[in-house]
């Protein structure tokens, strides 16, 4: 029924809405007065027959009381006049018949006793039941039945004036339904007619007139802005479309797009450079074609239902087969595109030939390779020589330190005891031997400072430079109680290094000043330490002989000596172990000077 | 004398005893309440505003325990009814209502004398009691108890009789002129 | 006042021979025994009368090391109780670190200036004859 209702044209639904809507009404309001009738008449019927049961109640409590059937029949008998009364009867307290009253021609005589009092209403008559009293008691009961034709009639009679009234207001509500109808349906059926030929003609230049300002005239205004945008829309689309298919088209990657099955829907020309096929040739083929072996791989199936799930798959470096049969190493770069309802409509790949670059790559590993094999090869050597030397300058000190002590103690004793012996020339070359071997075992031993420099375990701490400083100088102080030289040493900030390399390192420098400084009229060292640049700068100044700058660099080199040993002895090891241990703390050293104006190397180091 | 006197006593018991309420019986006990309803008595007939409305029974009994129970827990305008007894009317009480049985006959016109202006409703089931000065004369007309009322003894007792009693009584004795 | 006795064991002979010269010079008075290996050391002081005043012992030795003669006469009841000067070339942390451990009373580096080993001797005689010496009580 709905359904035939909503196949219905919208002239149509509206007239039977409109006409439906009246008659609906009309009977309703019809069945109501006919209700309210019926129920008004059965009030007045109710209060009627309670006056007239009370009256003869009244009449015929006497006679009830005293048995009296004849006076209880007049009493009865006096409903003849009545014509609506049909029957009546008087009940004996009993519940014995006690008189009875039947009009002549009526259809049921007597009518059955009601079981209690009040009204009871049928079709056809009414009944009434009444308790008959007499000083309070009640002595029996009496019922007068009434017939309902009167009502019948009025009734039909209200009906059959309802039904013309129904009939005549439905055919007037039809009639102007008919006619109001059209000042709705009309502008709505210009928008059908309109949206139909859009739809067939897709020509979205066309308008629907506009109409008055009601909620019609607002929805042609609506209609015709919604058609101005969809043509705006469309040609944006067209635009954007054409740059989409220019973009793929000049794109200098291979631009692929699959359908479900895997198969190629798109192929701009850079894929054909790539794969070699055009894309005539391309389109509606399985992917395997350019798959190595044209066939699934476990890793190419694996990438593909990733990518039908959205688990990943996106990017991925392949080897893949060209028309050709060149097997080539593509990248990939796939995503799936994701239509309405949150589905994968076809996944899009992009890919380029890598083949080139992998390989500039894998030579360039191999070399990496070889080349860190061969660093590591080095190091063995280079940790096995380590060992090698540290061996070396283990004999050298104990071995190489022997034979010089058998010279010198033996010259020495030569000297002691056979003095008497020798020329004075010949004490001189033994004096001689002895201070050779006394020197040469200094070289050795820092020779042994050097490389012990290079080869111990470093363990950085804070160290107060300016205590080790004034440390060092005392024991300088102390070896040569005669010397008299001026020494100034700055606080400093503590810095970060090992304690006995950093002794070694002021052992080193202060020495070298302290030597340099043994034929200068005042001597004066300074240790001292600034700010430069925002880093701590330690200086090791004095006022001796100095050196030829040009020679600065040389200075931090073993075995070089700007001096000659008559000037100043030395074993022109001891900078070059300062300038070790600065490397070793990562930090720098630096010398300043000029001759006959004293020497200053200045040294940064790492600070806390 | 006396003996006599005693033994017509002891006889009359008996005999009130033995005899078995008849239907007859049955409906006047029920009538003789019944017109209790119809009729008002002046209201110095009775002492106090509830006292019973006494129904007498002079000569022997015919009712039994009919009449007893045909009152019983009854009240007429607020008034509890009680039932007399009286052998004779040597003890015979005033009476709303006095009932004269049959064995009383003879004495009838002493009875009446006695109870004239009295307001005392005199009933009995003998024929011609109307017309000899009774107020209400039980009689049976085609099987049924009917009754005469005499308007002439009511009025001379002081009474009103309700005119609906008076519709139903089968003859009225008009009242004299 | 019988002369005390001074263990010395090295083997260098150059050494051995200025050591005692040293000593000599320096004007320790004391007798010297001379080992050359750590097994003639060990075989002396189980042997001696008297054990030595203290012992004068050289690292770099044939057969047994100076480390071993070191760990063997602390490891002996009997002679565990004699200061061991440990007198040797080497200038290694590791060794003299090791020495100590091992129970060594002294690590003097042999100077290969004879003046200096002359005013060294001179320090371990009057330390080690006068200056340290046990108590009779605590010999007892």
């Amino acid at each position: 029924m709905r359904r035939r209702f909503a196949g219905l044209k919208l002239g149509t639904k509206l007239l039977l809405v409109i006409t439906g809507t009246s008659v609906l009404a009309l009977s309703l309001a019809c069945a109501g007065f006919i209700v309210y009738e019926i129920a008004a008449f059965r009030a007045r019927a109710g209060r009627d027959m309670d006056l007239r049961a009370a009256m003869l109640a009244a009449g015929g409590a006497p006679a009830l009381a005293f048995s009296d059937e004849k006076d209880a029949m007049k009493t009865l008998a006096l409903l003849r006049a009545d014509p609506h009364a049909a029957s009546a009867q008087f009940y004996a307290g009993d519940g014995s018949l006690f008189a009875s009253f039947v009009r002549e021609g009526a259809r049921e005589v007597p009518p059955p006793r009601p079981a209690s009092d009040g009204h009871v209403f049928s079709w056809e008559r009414q009944t009434t039941a009444s308790g008959v009293y007499l000083a309070g008691r009640r002595i029996g009961t009496v019922v007068l039945t009434r017939d309902l034709g009167e009502m019948r009639r009025s009734l039909a009679a209200v009906l059959s004036i309802s039904f013309v009234l129904l009939l005549g207001s439905s055919l007037a509500a039809l009639a102007i339904a008919a006619r109001l109808q059209r000042v709705i349906s009309e502008p709505i059926l210009d928008l059908t007619r309109a949206a139909e030929a859009i739809a067939e003609r897709g020509d979205y230049s066309s308008r629907v007139a506009a109409r008055g300002g009601d909620e019609l005239g607002v929805l042609v205004a609506a209609f015709n802005e919604m058609l101005a945008q969809i043509q705006r829309r469309e040609a944006a689309l067209r635009d954007s479309r054409q740059r989409l298919a220019l973009l793929v088209e000049s794109a200098p990657l291979g631009v692929i797009v699959w359908d479900l099955d895997f198969r190629v829907l798109e192929w701009n020309p850079a894929a054909e450079r790539i794969f070699g096929y055009p894309p005539g040739e391309a389109r509606g083929k399985e992917g395997t074609f350019i798959l190595s072996g044209r066939v699934w791989t476990a890793q190419a199936r694996a990438v593909w239902e990733d990518l039908l799930a959205r688990r990943g798959g996106a990017r991925f470096t392949n080897e893949n087969v060209a028309k050709d049969g060149r097997s080539i190493i593509c990248e990939w770069y796939n995503t799936p595109l994701v239509g309405a309802g949150n589905k994968v409509i076809a996944v899009a790949s992009m890919v380029d030939d890598v083949t080139e670059r992998k390989r500039a790559q894998d030579e360039l590993r191999s070399l990496t390779d070889q080349l860190e094999r061969r660093v590591a090869e080095r190091t063995a050597e280079l940790l096995a020589l380590n060992k090698e030397l540290e061996t070396f300058c283990y004999s050298v000190s104990h071995d190489l330190r022997a034979p010089l002590r058998a010279i010198n103690g033996f010259s020495s004793l030569l000297l002691a005891n056979y003095s008497g012996r020798l020329e004075p020339e010949g004490k001189a070359y033994l004096a001689r031997t002895a201070a050779a071997a006394r020197r040469m075992s200094e070289i050795i031993d820092d020779l042994l400072d050097l490389s012990r420099v290079t080869r111990t375990a470093m363990k950085p701490v804070p160290v107060d430079l300016g205590a080790l400083a004034r440390d060092v100088a005392a024991q300088l102080q102390a070896r040569e109680p005669e010397r008299r030289v001026e020494v100034v040493i700055d606080e400093c900030a503590p810095v970060l290094g090992d304690p006995n390399l950093l002794r070694l390192l002021l052992e080193n420098l202060l020495s070298n000043a302290w030597k340099f400084t043994s034929r200068t009229a005042a001597p004066r060292v300074e240790v001292r330490a600034r700010r430069e640049a925002g880093r701590a700068v330690y200086s090791v100044r004095d006022n001796g002989a100095g050196f030829d700058p040009a020679y600065a660099d040389k200075l931090f080199k073993p075995f070089t000596r700007l001096h000659t040993e008559a000037e100043f002895a030395g074993t022109g090891v001891g900078l070059a172990t300062a300038a070790r241990i600065i490397e070793r703390h990562g930090g720098r050293i630096w010398a300043e000077g000029a001759v006959g104006r004293g020497a200053a190397f200045h040294f940064i180091l790492p600070e806390p | 004398m006396a003996p006599r006197f005693l033994v017509m006593v002891i006889l009359a018991l008996p005999a009130a005893a033995a005899a078995p309420p008849t239907a007859a019986a049955e409906v006047k006990a029920v009538f003789l309440y019944n017109f209790t309803k119809f009729v008002d008595w002046p209201p110095e007939s009775f002492p106090a505003p509830r006292s019973p409305i006494v129904i007498g029974v002079l000569g022997s009994d015919p009712f039994g325990a009919v009449l007893d129970q045909a009152v019983a827990g009854e009240t007429v305008n607020g008034r509890p009814l009680e039932i007399r007894r009286f052998a004779n009317l040597a003890d015979l009480e005033p009476c709303h209502i006095l009932f004269i049985s049959a064995s009383q006959e003879k004495h009838v016109p002493v009875i009446l004398r006695r109870l004239d202006r009295t307001g005392t409703l005199t009933v009995a089931d003998m024929a011609g009691f109307a017309a000899r000065g009774g107020a209400i004369e039980f009689r049976i007309e085609d099987g049924r108890m009917r009754f005469e009322i005499s308007r002439e003894a009511v009025d001379r007792a002081g009474l009103r009789v309700s005119s609906r009693l008076l519709n139903l009584a089968s003859t009225v004795r008009p009242r004299s002129p | 006042m019988r002369e005390k006795t001074i263990l010395l064991v090295e083997d260098n002979p150059d050494d051995a021979h200025l050591t005692l010269e040293a000593f000599k010079a320096a004007g320790v008075r004391a007798r010297f025994a001379v080992s050359t290996d750590g097994c003639a050391a060990l075989k002396y002081l189980r042997d001696a009368e008297e054990l030595p005043a203290f012992i004068l012992l050289d690292l770099n030795l044939p057969m047994l090391s100076g480390h071993e003669i070191l760990e063997r006469i602390r490891a002996d009841p009997g002679t565990k109780a004699v200061p061991v000067i440990i007198l040797t070339s080497s200038i290694e942390a590791a060794d003299l670190v090791r020495c100590y451990a091992l129970g060594a009373n002294s690590f003097v580096r042999k100077p290969v200036d004879f003046e200096q080993f002359l005013d060294t001797a001179r320090l371990l005689g009057r330390y080690w004859l006068e200056v340290n010496v046990a108590s009779p009580a605590g010999r007892a």
